[in-house]
């Protein structure tokens, strides 16, 4: 069993009375250290892979196990710990929280963390640091350009060192010159062992990662 | 940072949201406080008033008899013996513990004369605190006695009697000068005439006999039975009685003032906390992204509804401690349209500031347990559309 794995596993969304599947029996494995692009045209059902992947979601059948966790075993809690120890997302548009500093914004995954009470802003500190920002750790969401606000998004990811790294379209709101150090930085982030899937429409970008699935109308069609 | 920063920094940080919600709150909370304290310096004016109006504790001879009736007034003691009432015994009524609740003591003697060949009955009052105890006394002809020698003739009286201001009367051989007519009292007052207490005492040769003593005590603040008893404790030979038809009329009255302002203040809650619901509710709404990403990234349900609990604690607390100012300066404002006399004075009222930030509080978060509740249980794939 690979590090992620996925089991014949299908999610279907209800639309009124119609149910469509997003995703269709799609078994696959990705390793430990990888870096891996998902890509396919919107409605693909890349996203839905991911939410699954992330435990944002269970799957309708099949199964989804990370590092041997089967996640649909895991309640609501436990799968919010699951996240927290073992994920770092970063979104198309970024979700930092306005009212907070680019340095409270990316403690924030420490807030919920047992025993980081002392070292959380230390840590907050190295992660913007790592990805450029040491000196704008004041600033406010709103006071950041976009490939700044994506920095603070992946220093946030991270901050609790998880295993692996989970990063919907990081590009799409980005310039192609600011786009290029975001996908610098997770290549950097991946060589330092992070396992990363990276959901992207852009052969381009797909291009940095190890290795590429495919995905259309819910099925892998290359992998 | 922890859950309470995260609170805190939204509350300091949506300065604008947050002065709506501590505002809307605060005005409910000092709505109650404000209509509480001028419910209770009104229900003391009223008491007050009320107190005044009429006796609340009749003083008579300590007799067998039956007192006859009169409103209490007995005319058989005087006449069938036994020890009577003096005057000292009305000053002595001041020297009681709770004195300073006596607000009119009205000793009197009553009497029988003849007048032009009808038997009618002669009251000795003392004219000012006759008065003020009977406050529905109006002089209907003429003007008040302004002499010892002066009477008031109650109106069948003078009808029977065929008398009119400025005219004179022969009481037991005493020439006394008609001063005025009372109006239509609907009590025995109106067969009556009342004459002035020492010179009733003198002309009738009753030393300083007197029959009864009534009393208007202010009972706001002290039990009627306690005044009877200290009454009884200073005059061993007399026998104190509560006028319990006026006291519990009293009560009543003081009554429905509380449970109307107590009414109005939890309708004020009521309305207080749907402001809070609603804007909770809102809130959670315009926050969904929020929410979905903190849940994204570890957050327990737990958690989320604990940063919503924290933040409408801050808010209620402090439109708690806002409202209860408000409500107890406004007062300053508002009373002197209500009433005559209202002490302006902002007094710390330790009670109230506690019971009006509790009340606060618990209306608060009461009133966002929902919203949190419902918040904490989004699924975090519905806040975050885009994953």
């Amino acid at each position: 069993m690979a590090f992620i794995d996925l089991n014949n596993v299908t999610k279907k969304f209800h639309a009124g009375e119609e149910e469509y599947p997003a995703v269709r029996c799609v078994s696959l494995g990705i390793e430990s250290g990888e870096f891996v692009a998902v890509m396919g045209p919107s409605g693909s059902g890349k996203s839905t892979l991911l939410s699954l992947v992330g435990g944002l979601s269970h799957a309708t059948s099949g199964i989804v196990s990370v590092d041997g966790i089967d996640l649909g075993a895991l309640g609501p809690n436990k799968l919010s710990d699951f996240r927290r120890e073992y994920l770092g997302f970063v979104f198309q548009s970024f979700y930092l929280v306005p009212y907070l500093t680019a340095l409270e914004n990316v403690m924030l995954p420490l807030t919920v963390q047992p025993g980081m009470n002392g070292t959380a802003g230390a840590a907050a500190q190295d992660a913007l640091r790592k990805v450029g920002l040491a000196a704008k750790t004041r600033r406010f969401p709103s006071q950041l350009s976009g490939g700044e606000q994506e920095r603070v998004a992946i220093a946030r990811a991270i901050v609790n060192r998880p295993p692996v790294i989970l990063a919907d379209e990081p590009t799409g709101n980005l310039d192609t010159k600011t786009g290029d150090q975001v996908l610098d930085m997770l290549q950097d982030l991946n060589r330092e062992g992070h396992t990363i899937v990276m959901v992207t429409h852009n052969g381009e970008n797909a291009k940095r990662a190890g290795r590429t699935i495919e995905i259309r109308d819910g099925q892998v069609v290359s992998n | 940072m922890k859950l309470i920063d995260i609170a805190v920094n939204n509350l300091r940080r949506k300065k604008g949201r947050t002065f709506f919600l501590v505002s809307g709150l605060a005005l409910g909370i000092g709505a109650a406080v404000a209509l509480t304290s001028v419910g209770d310096a009104m229900n003391r004016e009223v008491m007050h008033t009320l107190d005044e109006f009429g006796a609340n504790i009749l003083v008579l001879p300590a007799t067998e008899d039956l007192p006859l009736s009169y409103g209490g007034m007995t005319v058989s003691a005087v006449n069938t013996g036994g020890r009577s009432l003096t005057i000292e015994d009305a000053r002595r009524i001041k020297t009681i513990k709770n004195s300073e609740n006596v607000s009119t003591v009205a000793p009197k003697l009553l009497v029988v004369s003849e007048v032009k060949g009808t038997k009618v009955m002669v009251a000795g009052v003392e004219f000012p605190s006759e008065f003020k105890l009977k406050k529905w006394w109006r002089v209907s002809s003429g003007m008040k006695p302004g002499g010892v020698s002066e009477v008031l003739v109650g109106k069948d009286a003078a009808a029977k009697l065929g008398i009119a201001p400025g005219d004179t009367v022969k009481l037991n051989g005493g020439t006394f000068r008609v001063s005025g007519v009372l109006g239509d009292t609907g009590s025995q007052d109106d067969a009556l005439i009342f004459a002035d207490l020492a010179t009733v005492q003198t002309q009738f040769r009753k030393g300083n006999a007197i029959s009864l003593i009534e009393l208007a005590a202010l009972c706001g603040g002290c039990p009627i039975e306690d005044m009877v008893d200290q009454v009884n404790g200073v005059l061993p030979g007399a026998r104190a009685v509560a006028v319990k038809e006026t006291v519990e009329l009293k009560m009543q009255a003081m009554h429905y003032f509380h449970r109307f302002s107590l009414g109005i203040s939890l309708l004020l809650l009521i309305v207080a906390g749907m402001i809070i619901f609603f804007a909770m509710t809102a809130s959670v709404k315009e926050r969904v992204q929020e929410i979905g990403l903190f849940r994204a990234i570890g957050f327990r349900t737990g958690h989320i509804i604990q940063v919503l609990l924290i933040e409408a604690f801050f808010v209620s607390l402090l439109a708690g401690i806002v409202g209860y100012v408000l409500g107890s300066l406004s007062p300053r404002f508002i009373a002197p349209y209500l009433m005559s006399a209202y002490n302006l004075k902002f007094v710390f009222d330790p009670v109230m500031a506690v019971s009006a930030v509790a009340a606060s509080v618990v209306v608060g978060l009461l009133a966002s347990i929902y919203p949190a509740v419902r918040a904490g249980r989004l699924d975090p794939i519905e806040a975050l559309r885009t994953l």
